[in-house]
């Protein structure tokens, strides 16, 4: 190896500039090529392809969209992930949504959007008339979202290696007897979306003091509380705790994944959870939503919902002439409907009593 | 002899200058130019990393003390009410604590455990070790949630556990408390310390050893008073490191363990963004009081420190030697196999069983086993999930490149003699930024590149896959700093500045010594962020652009649906291609540039005519038991 030949060193400051320079630039020229790609399909709309942002929880969304796209040509973007961070995304784009529709479980928090501005006001596609009397019930106050489809909030799951069926519980209240001691489970509300109309249902049923003193006697017999259901589920197939309740549709789907649980459903009140469809109040494409939202509820539509969502598709349809997936019982179901209003009212009180008293 | 050294003894210490100064020492002028060319350079990196750290997290923390500010129209009225709730709450308080204390648990945790292996596998003889290093390896890149999933399976399954223990039970309740959750947490965190340690261990040379053992020294006595307290710095960075990931973790803590036992700051933080309507002031406020634990920990780590790990470079190097374990290898090759086969095994085993059972959920029954999770995912139907594989590793691509080129840039700087108070600054904002749950700097993103002034200007970057990429590069950025800051705060000044006496100018220094020394530290680092970021999910799940859902979001999607079979194969299928790549460019780039050698056997050392003629020869490529070969990667 010779010696290198004495090179004239090249002016440091202009090379660190350029160094830096580079480094940075060539960050912001990817951003800003991705930024204008952006400007350009959001800028003149009108003249361009119908074009429909989703944001959606549900496991059929993929497959929904697609079919829409299909049958209408209309271009279908669609952000899915589960119900929490949407509505802190649709929340975060506040100043500037980027969103058309959005559709996740939980009226109450569709209802919390609406009163905030975010939605459109006063439509409803044009077969809302084939609801059933429930879907009827549920519908929004202010024709600012439409009901979808109903789910439990929370039904009974026992464990069948564990308990038999005539010793199972079937009343809220038998949920306090000695032999269940530390062997009842349930989500947080704070975390688990669905848990929360579960928890704001038995308070609504019972009154507010009688529910809150429940839930301390079931603490008493020592509630376990996990974060969300699959550490729920898990315990309940493990042997952890015999008893869990949460939302239906995922109890259902754990069986069909051969968790040896059985459903029950209590005969004092199980609570609604319906999913709900909202437009945004400043929509780029108003009409290719509504087309959307119609398109949910046609026999299409439903039967996609039915076939194409795994755990999701355990729900109970609301539209005349849908039955349910043979997994679900269909009948027989005290139905307990939380009015949205109340929901919002009280969300606050409940979340910060639940965190303090009973996860606390 | 530092440049200020040097310019205190006036116009003679030119020559000395270049000597202490690293490549930036410059022309004979150089003493003040050079500070003042280190200034715009300084400016730009810290501008960068504004825009993509700072003030992106800043939208979220500010909003704590200003809920208004990005309402529509946005109010600027300070308002801490929602602080003064987090503050002044006991179970909020006790929150912040558990966590502090949980993360600082696994941090000492992992650094021991961490540096252990570091040592047991860099300078002993013990067998298996490339085996070791490849499944720390796969622990290290193993995405947190997927982590989560495999002892979850492993925990719930009636099957498989009931039938050979007979009491499943207890185990999940082992698991809930917080020492079980801090014991996972540490075995999926503690190669970041296995990493610091490892990288300094083939550099601590052999000289201090010997020169000690002619003393008289016994070998306990020299690795309690030398090498230990040597090696310390890099093991409390490695801890450090540790404790900030476990801060921000979520995808263990939420799956594995039960929230009413001891809430963890990550979810007071998640219950305020899961809240309707969002409470960000909430967020903001326990980001707040996390940014000042860490704040807390950066500040006593410096303190007991005083400057970053340095100068183990020189030019005195002489390998230690390996030591031969003797009729200990066995049982120590038996407790570290045992060790493996419950960090690593235990959950990349029973992930990789999920992928091949039916539905992969409570059932071990053999008629639920299938290879059709896999093979689903290379007809039509699977053509989305692959589609959103390959869309996630070329986006990783991009980040790992930028992430590695600018923090290796901004590292430079940092260790820039006279710029010790950068470098500090940087290290410390990269704890902070890693420290910060994923979903907080995705929330920071929404609000900072959404804002309605951006738009006429085509700078509304949310939404689009460019605020994707910057907040992957948010999240790379620290780690990339950290490990190269280290590995150039080892450089001793002389190295370089023997190269300048002898002409080289700083563009041939950077290629012939800086780079050689650092590019198989900086593959390494390249390929961590590719994988770190191709299974990147928070960020992910809240930028990406709507009808292009990237990897982690597709396999979330399948776990959401209890699909857990098709998620866990599309999730081994990119590990797969992934650790292909990492085989091939490892192995591409021994070929180009050999490395430095690392300790040889005691036993099997040649003579020094042999170890002379082995050196002339350039060296054999770093053992393959030396973690990243040279200590590029700390």
């Amino acid at each position: 190896m010779s010696l290198p030949s004495p090179v004239r060193p090249l002016r440091s400051r202009a090379r660190r500039l350029v160094a830096a320079g580079l480094a940075w630039s060539s960050v912001l020229v990817t951003a800003a090529a991705c930024g204008s790609t952006h400007a350009a399909g959001t800028s003149g709309s009108s003249s361009q392809a119908q074009r429909l942002v989703i944001y959606a929880a549900e496991g059929y969304d993929q497959a929904m969209a697609s079919a829409f796209q299909q049958k209408t040509g209309i271009q279908v973007e669609l952000t899915d992930m589960s119900t929490g961070p949407l509505v802190a995304k649709v929340e975060a784009e506040k100043a500037h949504p980027l969103w058309d529709v959005a559709w996740f479980d939980g009226d109450g928090t569709m209802y919390t959007l609406d009163q905030e501005g975010l939605l459109l006001r006063n439509w409803q596609p044009a077969d809302v008339s084939t609801y059933t009397s429930l879907g009827k019930e549920l519908q929004s106050p202010d024709g600012s979202y439409i009901p979808t489809g109903i789910t439990a909030a929370a039904a009974f799951a026992y464990n069948t290696k564990l308990v038999t069926a005539a010793e199972a519980p079937t009343t809220w209240t038998a949920l306090l007897q000695p032999q269940w001691k530390g062997a009842v489970g349930m989500n947080n509300p704070a975390i688990s979306g669905p848990t929360f109309p579960a928890v704001a249902g038995l308070l609504h049923q019972m009154g507010t003091a009688a529910g809150e003193k429940y839930f301390a006697q079931l603490k008493a017999n020592g509630l376990q509380v996990f974060p969300t259901n699959k550490p729920t589920l898990a315990a309940l197939a493990s042997g952890a705790i015999k008893i869990a309740f949460v939302q239906d549709s995922a109890e259902i789907q754990a069986i069909a994944q051969g968790a040896p649980i059985h459903v029950v459903y209590p005969t004092d009140g199980v609570t609604m959870l319906p999913s709900a469809l909202g437009i945004d109040a400043h929509a780029q494409d108003m009409a290719a939503a509504k087309a959307f939202a119609a398109f949910v509820l046609s026999p299409d539509g439903q039967q996609i919902m039915l076939t194409q969502g795994g755990g999701d598709s355990n729900f109970q349809p609301i539209v005349q002439g849908e039955e349910p997936n043979p997994t679900r019982q269909a009948t027989g179901i005290d139905w307990q409907i939380v009015p949205v209003q109340w929901q919002a009212q009280h969300y606050n009180a409940i979340q910060s009593w639940f965190s303090h008293s009973i996860v606390g | 002899m530092t440049a200020a050294t040097a310019s205190r003894n006036g116009r003679p210490g030119n020559a000395a200058r270049r000597l202490g100064g690293g490549p930036g020492a410059g022309a004979a002028r150089a003493g003040r130019r050079w500070a003042l060319g280190q200034r715009p350079a300084v400016l730009l990196g810290i501008a960068a990393l504004a825009l993509i750290v700072l003030l992106p997290l800043g939208s979220v923390v500010l909003q704590a003390v200003f809920p208004g500010l990005f309402q529509s129209p946005p109010s600027y009225r300070f308002d801490p009410t929602a602080l003064f709730q987090v503050l002044s709450s006991a179970g909020d308080a006790r929150m912040l604590a558990d966590s502090f204390l949980l993360s600082l648990g696994a941090g000492v945790a992992g650094a021991v455990v961490g540096g252990a292996l570091a040592i047991v596998l860099g300078r002993t003889d013990v067998a298996g070790r490339g085996i070791w290093t490849a499944l720390i390896w796969c622990v290290l890149l193993l995405p947190s949630f997927l982590y989560a999933e495999g002892w979850t399976f492993l925990l719930q399954r009636r099957g498989l556990l009931s039938d050979v223990l007979h009491e499943p039970a207890w185990m999940q309740r082992v698991f809930a408390t917080p020492v079980g959750v801090g014991a996972i947490l540490a075995l999926k965190f503690y190669p970041f310390a296995f990493l610091t340690v490892g990288a300094a261990l083939p550099w601590l040379g052999g000289e201090h050893e010997a020169a000690a053992r002619t003393l008289g020294a016994g070998r306990a006595r020299i690795w309690w008073r030398i090498s230990g307290p040597l090696l310390l710095p890099f093991a409390v960075s490695g801890a450090a490191m540790v404790f900030a990931d476990v801060l921000s973790d979520f995808g263990v803590a939420i799956t594995v363990a039960e929230s009413h036992r001891f809430p963890l700051l990550t979810y007071g933080i998640y219950s305020a963004i899961y809240d309707v309507p969002t409470n960000f002031a909430g967020a903001g406020a326990f980001a707040l009081l996390l940014l000042g634990a860490v704040g807390a920990a950066v500040a006593a780590q410096s303190l007991l420190l005083g400057r970053l790990p340095h100068g183990t470079i020189h030019t005195g190097f002489r390998p230690a030697a390996r030591v031969g374990l003797g009729r200990w290898r066995a049982p120590v090759t038996a407790l570290v196999a045992a060790f493996f086969a419950l960090s690593a095994l235990l959950p990349v085993g029973s992930v990789l069983l999920e992928s091949v059972l039916r539905s992969g959920g409570f059932s071990a029954a053999v008629e639920g086993w299938t290879p059709w999770n896999y093979v689903d995912l290379f007809t039509p139907s699977g053509a989305h999930a692959l589609g959103a594989l390959l869309y996630s590793l070329r986006l990783a691509a991009v980040a790992a490149t930028a992430a590695v080129a600018f923090g290796t840039a901004l590292a430079f700087l940092g260790t820039e003699p006279g710029a010790g108070w950068l470098g500090q600054v940087l290290h410390g904002v990269a704890l902070w930024t890693i420290s910060i749950p994923g979903i907080v700097l995705a929330a920071g993103y929404a609000f900072f590149w959404n804002q309605p002034w951006l738009v006429p200007l085509r700078l509304d970057l949310y939404g689009t896959v460019g605020a994707l990429l910057l907040a992957y590069l948010a999240g790379a950025t620290p780690y990339v700093l950290r490990f190269q800051l280290s590995a150039l705060g080892q450089f001793d000044r002389r190295l370089l500045g023997a190269g300048r006496v002898l002409g080289a100018g700083p563009g041939r220094l950077l290629l012939r010594i800086v780079l050689r020394l650092l590019a198989d530290g900086a593959l390494s680092l390249w390929l961590f962020v590719l994988a770190g970021t191709a299974f990147e999910l928070p960020a992910s799940e809240f930028l990406y652009p709507s009808g292009h859902p990237p990897l982690a979001v597709i396999v979330n999607h399948y776990f959401n649906q209890w699909a857990y079979g098709t998620g866990t194969a599309l999730a081994v299928t990119a590990a797969a291609i992934l650790i292909a790549l990492v085989l091939v460019l490892r192995a591409l780039l021994r070929r180009l540039l050999p490395g430095v050698p690392a300790a040889e056997p005691e036993a099997a050392a040649p003579g020094p005519r042999g170890r002379r003629a082995a050196r002339a020869r350039g060296a054999p490529a770093a053992d393959p038991a030396a973690p990243f070969g040279p200590a590029a990667l700390e």
